[in-house]
């Protein structure tokens, strides 16, 4: 055992501390410019991001090597995890999340800088300084309030306590880094922002550096939202994915603003309006980001999610009073040079449609903030402790989320500065056609299908006068998601169509080299018509709860329950050991049961309890069936030993899959509008590699999130093998394993890098042949 | 790196390995020489003139403060150390897949926590080589690299402005293309873009001709700094005075001249006076004493070398210790005018007689300078393959035809 490991360890976070403050120092020093000290302060950075990567890798190191002396590596593991648990552990609680928090900080940060290099020179020197005063607020709190070196009063002990069982998860592995990775990038159009206002320098040159930037934070907030999304669903065990609750609703608040401050700031590159816009949107999306982080962490806000109650709070609460006061003051300071000259010429132009779904963006995200803290807010000013449930959010959050999703379809087709009556008729006519027909279909054949366009709802204020109004919006919301959908649709597909077909005309392609073409010239335009489309599926995806069903039903072995179209027959508990864990199954089969009452088996589902032998508290493991359809989601509430009877919750979950599948569209689209524009001569393999790589990683998680079984539920519906067979002695259940979806799409996504780079090297060999041309004479 | 940097880079290292080779093969007699051209073999001269020059010379700094000014400009002569570092960062790239093995072999052969600890090391060593490396920028004595010298240039409010506008124009025609903006609007508003388009890069250009041309100046003397055969080029007279001295002096007095030049080249391009940048002028004054003295001792030299070279150098319009001659012979424009006093000239292959840059054969064997399949580089002493567009060093396009 390394002896002064912990004390290395915290001499590394001094180091980072003490570092982060020279290169502080000496890139607010080079902002005078002297390249040599701008120099200087590059460097600096690196070796503080250096300084935090190795204090990652000493806690991984403790942790593999079980040093139980530190506090933190004692409280989150144990001998009997497998070495990627030991690793997931890293962020499994407050004082290393913090620590990852900072090394994901600190890619970013190298990240930035290296990409800075030659570029944006008047801004980097306060750029860099930005991005040293958030490493050095979080070396703060990880020196003062938790630091992940601590050593254990009581000394070192013989064994861990373990990680949280519903920590436990593969979701859980990848859902927090990615969360963190779309927080965490959100630091970087913040700095950027900090240095266009304390320079002066607010024209475009900012947001062009930040808009990529901005993108990718994006692209991981989905992602890593979706995640958290997918980890609910299949381990909490509750029936859904979305619950509204505190820790979720702090993930999902920057997701909005970052989507705003997408669309705004294409106005200012165009229209050179809304800077002042622009950077509220970036300080208060950094802000939220910030602000979530001290919702999970302060323990303020109870919820399934949140660190213990610790005293990081008030270091929170500090530095969100920092920022805010001083993005106030510095754009109070430049407001003269913000003001815009342009105005908007016409309500229908896509800067006015810009602008309304901005204040819809915006608006959700306040409502969500303050309905969160509402609780707490309503303690201190009238002394009585209220709740806030799910179908609050659901009625009030309804109209607004059907408002973006208009806008959505509308903007596309107005152009910028004015459309007239003229040319708004002939691109909305079509996509309203499809709307209004599908809309009438859907009212007609909707409740034969089992989809009603029209959904009773309850009174939820029942004095108040916006409670019918809530009442009757929400029935018809079914019927205004699928109508919208098809708008938003026939709006998309027409504008590939006018593009390609104004291609075509041009250039006279073919349709689809036109069609390739249009999309690669314009790789952000479309990009983020696909991300609409997967917003599209999710919507439905969303709307589908409307046609769920629920049913808790208490069953004897060889009874049968049909709920909708799906008929379970429950076979008997069963129950196995490993070292571990005791486990209760209860199996049945489960049929669909067509209209003309013809039954078809679609599997076996085997909800579960498991009972660790550390914690105490029987974790749910539920068992899911997915389907395009519909999911038939079945969890287990008890099970009687000697009566054998069981008691289920069943759930028929319609259309949860389009959920999943539409944000692998969304991380599609994305990945489209993020691709680097490079020219031929500029363009380095690597860069393109890492376009690859970063293709691969979009096409694996689409395919894992549209496609993966419930790998991380406990349940299977094929026979077990006994547990001797799954499980060593003295080991966890194997997370090494990985589902055959993600081995076939990371392949996928290598063999299409691979292929990236070697077609980039072969356009390159071709242009520079053609360059070279044949020889002069000599 | 971008292959511009990648070149000059290389032209640095080149010039830096032909130095120290030189500095190592030790002083070689040159038989070869012709009157009218002066050459500074043997070729550790050149390399111990730049080591004089360059050295932090405490015997000189308190001579004059200018002259210190000029002199801790550059920088120091390659160290062991130096050398083993730059060796490093030329393999950098190589680094992360060499820990990365190294690790998994580990991690393979003695567990995950070795690996890890490994790791560890090699963050460790990052750390101390990133904070190394800013410490060296801070004290100055890292060089500048070509990407942090062009990123000087922070594009204007102006360029920004023309960029949205470009797009919005682009937009624009996009947009009436797939019919959603009228022809009237489309006319109306393309005019105004237009409009706009044209008066910001009227007025970039405006702007930007000024630094255009101090640019290009810098670049030249750039070029010039980084081609190692590059000489000053005396008359007679100068010729016969330096001739009169020891080679030591001989070189000593040539290094200053040469640094002159230089320093009177770099004035002309950051847009000084060259007259006002007297400290090659005391150095060359310096070092012509010194010279006298070491003369006077040596060969019974009673002319003081340094009034020797003033006057007839200012004459002949070439080289003067303050540099005007070197101005209007090769910074202005190296490419027209032919390097009489000083610049970039080519060596003959068969008698290393040195050429004015436009000369194609040999002024003193009428050989030819290039191969048939080899073009001249109008611009540079480079030759390169006629298959190449333009100049693989200063990249100046490669003309149409050679005779």
């Amino acid at each position: 055992m390394w002896e002064t490991l912990p004390e290395f360890g915290t001499g590394v976070l001094y180091a980072v501390l003490v570092a982060a403050a020279y290169t502080f120092a000496v890139s607010v020093a080079s902002a005078r410019g002297n390249p040599r000290l701008l120099s200087a302060a590059r460097w600096g950075a690196y070796g503080t991001c250096a300084l935090i990567g190795l204090g990652v890798l000493l806690l991984a190191y403790a942790f593999i090597t079980h040093d139980f002396r530190i506090r933190y590596v004692a409280r989150y593991s144990d001998r009997s995890m497998t070495d990627p648990y030991l690793l997931t552990a890293l962020w499994g609680g407050q004082d290393g999340s913090l620590l990852w928090w900072s090394f994901l900080m600190a890619i970013y940060t190298s990240s930035c800088v290296a990409w800075m290099r030659g570029k944006y020179r008047a801004l980097q020197p306060y750029v860099i300084a930005t991005l040293m005063v958030i490493i050095s607020f979080f070396g703060v709190l990880m020196l003062f309030a938790a630091n992940p070196f601590e050593v254990a009063i009581g000394g070192g002990k013989l064994d861990g306590e373990g990680l949280n069982p519903l920590l436990q998860n593969f979701y859980m592995i990848i859902h927090p880094p990615s969360l963190y990775i779309g927080f965490v990038g959100c630091s970087i159009p913040f700095a950027f922002a900090m240095s266009a206002l304390v320079t002066g320098r607010l024209d475009n040159e900012w947001i062009n550096a930040a808009r990529k930037w901005m993108l990718f934070a994006w692209l991981f907030l989905s992602i890593g939202n979706a995640l958290g999304m997918l980890w609910a669903y299949e381990e909490l065990g509750w029936g859904g994915y979305w619950a509204w609750d505190p820790v979720e609703n702090a993930a999902c608040l920057p997701w909005f603003t970052a989507s705003a401050y997408l669309h705004s700031t294409m106005i200012q590159e165009r229209r050179v309006m809304f800077k002042v816009w622009n950077l509220f949107l970036i300080c208060f999306t950094f802000f939220l980001t910030i602000f979530g982080t001290f919702l999970t962490r302060s323990g303020m806000i109870a919820s399934v999610h949140s660190f213990a109650q610790s005293e990081i709070g008030i270091f929170f609460v500090y530095f969100m009073v920092f920022i805010l006061f001083v993005s106030t003051l510095l754009i109070v300071l430049r407001i003269p040079k913000l003001l815009s000259e342009s105005h908007i010429e016409s309500v229908a132009s896509r800067e006015a449609a810009f602008v309304l779904n901005n204040w819809a963006l915006v608006a959700i995200p306040v409502f969500i903030a303050v309905t969160t803290l509402y609780p707490k807010i309503s303690e201190w000013i009238y002394k009585e402790s209220v709740s806030v449930g799910a179908p609050f959010y659901n009625r009030w959050l309804a109209p607004m989320g059907i408002a973006v999703f208009l806008l959505m379809g509308v903007a596309p087709l107005l152009g910028w500065r004015k459309t007239t009556g003229e040319a708004l008729l002939k691109a909305a006519t079509i996509p309203a056609i499809v709307a209004v027909v599908v809309g009438a279909l859907h009212l007609l054949l909707g409740t034969r299908l089992g989809y009603p366009a029209i959904v009773e709802q309850d009174v939820f204020y029942v004095d108040a006068w916006y409670g019918p109004a809530l009442r009757y919006f929400g029935m018809v919301v079914p019927l205004l998601i699928v109508s919208l959908s098809a708008f938003n649709v026939a709006v998309i597909v027409q504008e590939f169509q006018r593009g390609t077909a104004a291609r075509m005309r041009n250039t006279r392609e073919g349709a689809f080299t036109a069609l390739l073409r249009l999309v690669s010239k314009n790789r952000r335009r479309y990009g983020g018509y696909v991300v609409h489309f997967g917003i599209i599926f999710m919507f439905m995806g969303f709307v589908g709860r409307s046609w769920g069903a629920d049913k808790e039903v208490s069953l004897m072995p060889g009874q049968t329950y049909q709920l909708r179209d799906y008929e379970v027959q429950y076979k008997g508990p069963r129950m196995e050991v490993d070292t571990t864990k005791r486990m209760i199954f209860a199996d049945m089969l489960v049929s669909h049961v067509s209209s003309d009452g013809k039954r078809t088996l679609i599997g076996e589902a085997s909800p579960a309890k498991f009972i660790y032998r550390k914690g105490g508290m029987p974790t749910t493991e539920v068992s899911i069936l997915r389907g395009f359809r519909a999911d038939f989601y079945s969890i287990l509430g008890s099970a009687d030993p000697s009566s054998k009877r069981a008691t289920f919750h069943l759930h028929v979950n319609p259309m949860v899959s389009w959920i999943w599948l539409g944000v692998g569209i969304l991380i599609i689209g994305a990945i489209v509008s993020l691709w680097p524009d490079v020219s031929l001569s500029e363009a380095t393999v690597l860069s393109y590699a890492r376009v690859g790589m970063g293709a691969a990683t979009g096409l694996m998680f689409a395919l894992l999130f549209a496609a993966a079984p419930a790998s991380a539920s406990a349940h299977t519906v094929t026979a077990r093998a006994p547990p001797s067979a799954r499980a060593a002695p003295g080991e966890m259940p194997e997370l090494s394993r990985l589902p055959w979806e993600m081995l076939g799409a990371t392949a996928g996504g290598l063999v299409l890098g691979v292929g990236t780079v070697v077609g980039v090297y072969r356009r390159r060999r071709r242009a520079r042949f053609q360059r070279s041309g044949p020889k002069k004479p000599a | 790196m971008s292959e511009r940097e990648e070149s000059v880079s290389k032209s640095k290292r080149k010039s830096g390995s032909k130095a120290d080779k030189r500095a190592k093969s030790g002083p070689k007699k040159d038989g070869k020489r012709r009157s009218g051209s002066i050459s500074t073999d043997p070729p550790t001269a050149g390399a111990r003139r730049q080591d004089e020059l360059e050295r932090p010379d405490s015997s000189r700094e308190y001579r004059s403060s200018r002259t210190k000014a000029v002199v801790a400009s550059e920088p120091a002569a390659p160290t062991k150390l130096d050398e083993v570092f730059e060796v490093a960062g030329r393999h950098k790239v190589w680094a992360v897949p060499i820990i990365l093995v190294v690790a998994l072999g580990t991690g393979l052969y003695a567990g995950v926590g070795t690996a890890l600890l490994v790791l560890a090391g090699s963050f460790l060593l990052l750390v101390i080589s990133a904070f190394w490396a800013s410490v060296q920028s801070l004290t100055g004595e890292a060089d500048l690299n070509l990407d942090e010298a062009l990123s000087l240039a922070a594009p204007s409010a102006e360029l920004e402005q023309k960029r949205a506008t470009l797009r919005a124009l682009k937009d624009l025609e996009f947009e009436h293309n797939i019919g959603k903006i009228s022809d009237a609007d489309y006319k109306d508003l393309s005019a105004r873009y237009r409009a706009e388009a044209k008066r910001l890069l009227q007025q970039l250009s405006d702007v930007e001709g000024e630094s255009r041309k101090r640019a290009e100046q810098l670049f030249k003397l750039k070029l010039l700094e980084a081609d190692p055969d590059a000489r000053l080029v005396y008359d007679e007279e100068t010729e016969d005075a330096l001739s009169e001295l020891s080679a030591e002096n001989r070189e000593r007095v040539e290094g200053v001249l040469m640094q002159a030049a230089l320093n009177a080249a770099k004035s002309k391009a950051r847009g000084q006076r060259p007259a006002d940048d007297h400290a090659a002028e005391d150095e060359a004054d310096e070092a012509g004493a010194q010279a006298t003295e070491d003369a006077d001792d040596d060969t019974n030299l009673e002319t003081d070398p340094a009034e020797d070279l003033e006057q007839p150098a200012e004459e002949a319009g070439e080289v003067s210790p303050d540099g005007e001659a070197a101005d209007e012979g090769f910074v202005d424009d190296p490419v027209r005018t032919p390097p009489v006093s000083g610049g970039p000239s080519r060596r003959c292959k068969v008698c290393e007689t040195r050429n004015p840059l436009e000369n194609t054969r040999c002024s003193g064997c009428n050989s030819h300078l290039a191969e048939a399949n080899q073009i001249l580089c109008s611009a540079c002493p480079a030759v390169y393959p006629d298959s190449q567009d333009a100049c693989p060093v200063c990249g100046v396009a490669a003309p149409v035809e050679q005779d």
